[in-house]
Formats: structure tokens, sequence, C-alpha cells
């Protein structure tokens, strides 16, 4: 192990985590992102009655623990759950395969995507909005073309931040979706794997990988939405 | 004055109980749960004094926390690779590394399975296509390691493969198969027996596909009671404890 060069430890080392990571957390960010916005776009225009029972259900998934998100989905998606028996029904299953990684990413995401996304919207000056209204525009017309435009470094504060949270979830993931080689070992269960195991030299290659790859995502973002001038 | 005097009893007095009751620590793997438990039940109602303190585990995941200083006793491994690690460090208190038990390697499914599996082999047909099978994690647990060596000798492990959930331990194996999340798993003879309301044997490996399982055991010079641990070990090679092993599916060696 000493005489081992860095070199040989990358070229031993098998790489599939990161392809499993950028596959999931790519789909999961787009999912997030898509089911965020809406959920915000709904909170903002709900009456104040209910908008608080709304926003609590929404943020759920982000100040409950992992291991209770992966418990419930877990329950949801097992074999005797609702969702489970359902696709059980047209002979497919969720737990133990690929699509539970991304559903595991999505739904920790999804919070953090709806808050910003909300208060975003919430920003949007008013006036601009009845404008549009007086013009006759419907609301999703004023959605995708008045709103979302103004609310743009919040969408993009959005995506980076619900990628940032996919590409980190770990417990719900491995919860639903096991620890499967090339399949659902993502890299933070890579990680864990190794670590367990006694590999320290894997476990720091792919820390070291996870490290420079948050850099690399977050920084270009934050700089073209800084020179946007709102970041 | 007399406050120093009772003080100086009382350290004086605690020193001396603690003598007496020395807290063994004794790190075993998981699927020798019940079975040391009922043993050390025993060992405790004939030696009052001592307290055995087990702790459960996969064998790789024990044997880090010895080599990163956990204060252990005795440690029973479920494979010869991971005594071979603390001895290679220096960890075990010589000439103490005795062979204990042993234990054969089944392969198990769900008790409401409608698969039809005679075999390790079946593992490879196309009724598993989709399906995914639990092992213990190569790297930790021991388990997982005779399983990826049988599927080897069988000439199915490209195909298998792609379909292994990796557990961190047997007993995590066991729950995958029992709550259904996969179609089979691979575990000890012992834990399947254990658990035959939960689970159901499919098969058994077929001779020589793994290296036997032997589970060695040792005294670890991390603990501090040393002396109580060797005399634990030699009690479980005792027909006392023989005969426990024996009752839950455990082969002893002499």
């Amino acid at each position: 192990m000493g005489d081992a060069t860095l070199l040989d430890e990358l070229t031993k080392t098998d790489w599939s985590p990161l392809w499993v990571s950028l596959k999931t957390g790519t789909c999961a960010t787009a999912f997030s992102f898509v089911f965020g916005t809406f959920a915000a776009w709904l909170v903002f225009r709900c009456s104040r009655k209910y908008r608080a029972w709304w926003d609590g259900l929404f943020t759920l998934p982000l100040v409950l623990p992992p291991t209770v998100v992966g418990f419930l989905l877990l329950v949801f998606f097992g074999w005797n759950g609702p969702a489970g028996k359902l696709l059980r029904h047209f002979g497919m299953r969720v737990i133990f395969s690929w699509e539970a990684t991304v559903i595991a990413g999505t739904v920790v995401a999804f919070p953090l995507v709806y808050r910003i996304m909300r208060a975003s919207f919430e920003q949007i000056d008013p006036v601009i909005v009845n404008a549009g209204r007086t013009l006759g525009l419907s609301e999703l017309t004023i959605f995708f073309r008045i709103m979302l435009p103004v609310a743009f470094p919040g969408c993009l504060a959005g995506i980076v931040l619900g990628f940032a949270r996919a590409l980190g979830e770990f417990g719900a993931t491995l919860m639903i979706a096991g620890n499967i080689p090339g399949v659902t070992q993502t890299i933070p269960i890579a990680i864990w794997s190794n670590a367990e195991g006694g590999n320290m030299t894997a476990a720091t290659i792919w820390v070291s990988v996870i490290i420079l790859f948050s850099f690399l995502v977050i920084l270009p973002l934050n700089l073209w939405g800084g020179g946007k001038g709102n970041a | 004055m007399k406050l120093k005097s009772l003080l100086v009893t009382a350290v004086v007095g605690v020193g001396i109980l603690s003598a007496y009751c020395a807290d063994v620590s004794v790190s075993a793997a998981v699927s020798l749960k019940e079975c040391l438990n009922e043993i050390i039940a025993n060992y405790q109602s004939a030696a009052p004094g001592v307290k055995i303190i087990p702790n459960y585990d996969a064998s790789g995941k024990l044997q880090m926390q010895i080599e990163n200083g956990a204060p252990v006793d005795l440690f029973i491994s479920a494979n010869q690779d991971k005594m071979d690690l603390l001895e290679n460090k220096g960890l075990l208190q010589k000439g103490s590394r005795t062979d204990l038990l042993e234990n054969k390697v089944v392969l198990i499914v769900p008790l409401s399975s409608a698969l039809k599996v005679t075999s390790f082999k079946d593992l490879a047909l196309a009724e598993f296509k989709e399906k995914s099978i639990a092992i213990g994690d190569p790297q930790v647990v021991p388990a997982g390691k005779y399983a990826l060596e049988i599927l080897q000798k069988l000439g199915i492990e490209s195909v298998v493969k792609p379909k292994l959930v990796y557990a961190q331990n047997v007993r995590a194996v066991l729950t995958y198969v029992a709550q259904n999340e996969v179609a089979a798993g691979i575990i000890y003879e012992t834990d399947g027996v254990l658990f035959k309301d939960k689970v159901k044997i499919a098969a058994y490996a077929p001779a020589g596909s793994h290296t036997p399982v032997v589970y060695p055991a040792a005294v670890v010079t991390t603990g501090k009671a040393a002396k109580d641990g060797a005399a634990f070990l030699a009690y479980l090679k005792t027909p006392a404890a023989t005969e426990i092993f024996k009752k839950y599916g455990f082969g002893t060696i002499r």
C-alpha cells in the first residue's frame, strides 16, 4: 500500500458512483424544480387562511431527519405500501432500484426549491403582475412570461441548492434504494460503504471528488447569477 | 478530617469492588447474538462478580472498532481474515487465538416467495432477472465474502453481481428478505433456522464452493479485563457452552 502511487489508486477505483450521482442529481433537481416551483406558485396564490398549512406540509421534508423521510418512503413504496402494491400490479418495483434514488433526492430537494421560489415570488413587484392582468394576460402566461423571468436569480439559487441537496442525500437514499454498486451506490453511499469497510483510500477519493465537484458547480452559477445583479 | 477519611474509604472501596466486578467486553459476530446471550446468562449465574458486556455486529465493523482503540477483551469473528488483520497489528494476546465454531451458508427467500429456487445456481435464471439479491457488504461482512466466493465458484458471478444489494450485516440481509424488499438473500444456516418464521431456506451452498466458515476467537489486548476474557473463552470450550452452540446449529471444534 505504501508503494501504490496516486495514479494506481485512481485507475483501480470503480468510478460508477460518479455516474450514478450525476444521473440521480440531474433528474432529482429537474423534478424538484418543477414540483417546487409549482408548489411555490400555488402557495403564493393561496388564500391566507390555508397558507400556513400548505407551507408546513411542503417544508416538512426539510425539517424531518432524512431517516424519517426514508422510513416513510419505505412504508409508502414498500411491498405492502399503497404505492408499492399498485406498482406490483404492473410488475414494477421501486425499492432497491435506481429510480428510488431519484425519488429520495427529489423529496429532500423539493422543500429547498419551494422555499426559495416562494420567497422570490413574494419579492416580485405586484405592480408588474397587475399590469399584466390589466393587459388581459392569463395567469399561466403571467407565470411563465413575467414571474419566472423576474425570479430568475431565485431559479438559479433553487437549482444550485436543490442539486447540492440531492447530490448529498444519504439516509433516505440508503433506506429505499440500498447500496447496489453500479446501480444505486451514489457518492455519499460509496464514501460510507468504503469507510465502513476500512477502505480509507477509496473513501478519501470520493470525498475529494464531491468537494471539488460542489465547488465547480456552485461557483459558476453564483458568478453568473451575480452578474445579473440580483444574486 | 472525618470527611477526608470517609472519601478515602469510599474510593478504596470502589476500587476493591471494581476489581471483583470486572466488566468483560466481548465483541462477537452478530449471528452469535441469541446463542451467546444464553451462554453469558449461564456463565454469570455460575460466576457472580463478573459482568460480560457483549457487542454484536458484522465482524469487519468490530475489527475496525478494535483497531481504533475500542476496549475489548474477547473477539469472536465469522472468518479468519478479520482476526488476521488484528493479529498483524499485534492487538491479540499471544497464544489465545483458537478456532471455536463452524457454520454453513444458505440461500433464503421470503416466506411468500413464488419463485422456484432449489439451488444457488438458480440465482442466474431468468426468473431473477428484474429482482434484487441481498448479501452482506463483502468488505465488512464475512458472510458477504463467502457469498461472492460461492457465486464465483459456480460461475454465475457476472450475471448475479448487478443484482446484489449490500447490507451491513447478516441480520440486515435477513430483514430485507423477510420484508420482501429483495427476492433472495445469502446468510448463515443458523440465522435461517432461528428465523424460520420470517424466511425460508431454499438451498445450501454446495460443498467446496467457499472457504469453510470457521469462527476464530481470541483475547484482545485493548480491553482492561484480559484475564477474565481468557477465562470466558475457556468456558466457551466446555461442554456446558458447546451444548448450547450445538442447540443453535453451530458446529463446534475441539
